[in-house]
């Protein structure tokens, strides 16, 4: 079942993760929820006050 | 574009002037107006979104157990928490005042959306770094 968060041009949101779980490689969306956790992480870090 | 696309380029100067005033507007500000609150809103929506597509999948507690977000939940509870406390300082009338806040508040505000690229990018799409979004694969953009 390819569920597909995305339609026409629309762009898809944490694209790492949802293209990864489009294709059920469960250890490509694992790669990609710690890229994008880290990543996040990174941004508020430098938000920080 | 003279015939049918914007006959007069009225489109055009339209959106020209519409764009000079925001970049007047933009150069103008002391403070960068970065709508951070509505940014944070939308990295949660689209957290949610992953855990929507993750429950269709299946069994939810399976799929816990085979995907472990609690990463990515932190990191995004996380951020929420450090927008809100910058919101909150910008909002402070003291703050415009003091021009070393401002100017490292600004600084802030320049920097940070590039700790969202990944260097290594997408897969098969490596030139699509940002992990909050990207094009679409289907949309045929895919630029190979």
């Amino acid at each position: 079942m390819l569920i597909f968060f995305s339609l026409g041009y629309a762009a898809v949101t944490f694209p790492g993760i949802i293209e990864a779980l489009a294709v059920d490689d469960f250890d490509l969306v694992k790669e990609w929820i710690k890229k994008t956790a880290s990543a996040i992480r990174a941004a508020a870090e430098i938000l920080r006050i | 574009m003279s015939t049918f696309g914007d006959p007069g380029f009225r489109y055009h100067t339209a959106i020209g002037q519409y764009i000079a005033l925001v970049a007047y507007r933009l150069a103008d500000e002391k403070v960068i107006p970065f709508d951070l609150l509505t940014l944070g809103r939308y990295v949660g929506y689209f957290f949610r979104d992953v855990v929507s597509i993750l429950n269709s999948k299946g069994d939810p507690w399976e799929l816990q157990q085979r995907v472990n977000l609690s990463d990515l939940t932190d990191a995004t509870n996380l951020f929420s928490q450090r927008v809100k406390a910058m919101e909150d300082l910008k909002a402070k009338g003291s703050f415009r005042s003091n021009d070393t806040y401002v100017a490292i508040v600004n600084a802030k505000q320049r920097d940070f959306q590039r700790a969202f690229l990944d260097p290594g990018g997408l897969p098969q799409r490596p030139f699509y770094k940002n992990v909050l979004y990207a094009p679409g694969i289907d949309t045929g953009m895919y630029h190979l």
